[in-house]
């Protein structure tokens, strides 16, 4: 499993009732590989990252991560993936320590508390490891969210959206974060609507438009930027 | 064990910080056990009846009620900022979820129950004997069904518009056949102190069929 690819989905289409949210997307996506998937609003990105995650099933075609068959060996995909979705999963009651405890209890993993003030540290939050959550702006919350992401160091990041709301220095961590994962090896994807954030560190770009695969090419911005505007930009013209 | 151990602890230390989900269905429990004993003790005193005979109704009525308000309230916390998709994206079986999840339920629905029961003692002049040590066994055995099938409503309930609606309306049709084994075995109880073997099987019976049924389920509820 260990030259696996990242992902590999054939035909993987998810309809809600008569809705197709994906109407087959195929990809290999290599380990290590950092890819940025852009798409309009409703274009299918959320719904491809969940079934990724596990969180939703598939109505047609076949996915694996890291080898593994999503629908037979959900919880080995589930080891080895991190995913932060607009909402970062975090309890409010709970300080963020208390969070990353009670996440690392749920991974088996029984991480110290020098390790978990570490991974806060980290994100920039050794401050206020000990206050409630539910006193957090936005941004503070997404970066107790990145480190429960970050927590069980998985192959695979799955990251929705994850500079909104964040201010210049949450994203500098957040970028900073991500920058290192590639570097360690681990596959990066991130969807987002900004161009330029999505192809500061792609080596990969890949575009849904109303689910399906419009583009697909390496991290080339000319080439990316190109197929934004032909299939982004345009859409959103008035 | 580990992670049904580790979500057990996590909803006990908010509930210890926010000290809501106990508190109000104690409080709920008490006032409704309030208003029905005040309620049937003036109705049993104008036809010269039992007070006794309505005791066990109004015990389950406010269990019941006080339950369906906490389950709202246990789920809301997994709702907020979407923690509960923290809890499905960890590898661990979607039944050992469920599990833990119904242990923190059972656990607050017991600590309600319990000062319900001393109210219950004290409007219905009961002493410490076997008749109260049945009661006590039933309002466990209630509590756990009543529990483990309302952790999977909440979970279906959640995803309709209505939840705080939807909940009530589910779970008491769901469980009416239980409430009233439980009712008729606590009535008897009280009665000649036998609780009638057929309504504690009953009562067992559902209890294991709303256990096994929703942990058979819950892997496709909470699955998109």
């Amino acid at each position: 499993m260990m030259d696996a690819p990242a992902i590999q989905a054939e035909g993987v289409a998810k309809t809600y009732g008569r809705f197709s949210a994906l109407r087959g997307v195929s990809m290999t996506l290599e380990a290590g590989a950092f890819l940025t998937l852009f798409g309009a609003n409703g274009a299918g990105k959320t719904t491809f990252l969940k079934i990724v995650a596990t969180l939703a099933r598939p109505t047609h075609g076949r996915l694996r991560v890291g080898g593994f068959d999503a629908a037979e060996r959900p919880e080995e995909v589930r080891r080895r993936i991190g995913f932060l979705s607009h909402n970062t999963g975090v309890y409010r009651d709970l300080t963020p320590l208390e969070n990353l405890r009670f996440y690392s209890r749920l991974y088996g993993r029984d991480d110290g508390d020098p390790a978990l003030e570490a991974l806060l540290e980290r994100v920039g939050l050794e401050d206020r490891r000990h206050d409630a959550v539910r006193t957090f702006s936005r941004g503070l919350l997404q970066r107790v969210g990145l480190a429960r992401v970050m927590l069980h160091r998985p192959a695979l990041l799955l990251l929705d959206e994850p500079h909104t709301g964040l201010d210049a220095r949450a994203v500098a961590i957040l970028n900073a974060m991500l920058d290192e994962a590639v570097e360690g090896g681990r596959t990066v994807v991130v969807t987002t609507h900004d161009l330029e954030l999505g192809l500061r560190a792609a080596t990969r770009v890949e575009i849904l438009d109303r689910g399906r695969i419009v583009y697909s090419g390496s991290g080339d911005a000319d080439g990316a930027r190109a197929a934004y505007d032909r299939h982004i930009r345009r859409e959103a013209a008035p | 064990m580990k992670p049904i151990a580790a979500l057990v602890l996590k909803d006990l230390a908010i509930e210890l910080r926010r000290k809501e989900t106990v508190v109000s269905m104690a409080m709920f429990g008490l006032l409704v056990m309030v208003i029905f004993a005040v309620a049937l003790q003036s109705a049993t005193l104008a036809t010269e009846g039992d007070p006794i005979n309505n005791a066990a109704a109004d015990l389950w009525v406010a269990l019941t009620f006080a339950g369906v308000l906490g389950l709202n309230r246990s789920l809301a916390i997994d709702l907020d900022n979407d923690a509960l998709q923290g809890l499905l994206l960890a590898p661990v079986g979607r039944g050992a979820l469920f599990v833990g999840k119904v242990l923190s339920n059972f656990l607050f629905m017991l600590l309600a129950a319990a000062l319900v029961l001393v109210l219950f003692v004290v409007f219905n002049n009961l002493v410490l004997d076997g008749r109260l040590l049945w009661v006590v066994l039933l309002t466990v055995l209630g509590t756990f069904g009543f529990s483990g099938v309302g952790t999977i409503l909440a979970m279906v309930a959640s995803n309709t518009r209505m939840r705080e609606v939807m909940l009530p309306i589910l779970q008491i049709v769901l469980t009416l056949p239980m409430i009233m084994s439980a009712v008729g075995a606590t009535a008897s109880v009280l009665g000649d102190g036998n609780p009638g073997t057929l309504f504690v099987e009953l009562v067992v019976a559902f209890d294991i069929i709303f256990f096994v049924v929703s942990y058979l389920v819950f892997e496709y509820v909470v699955e998109e």
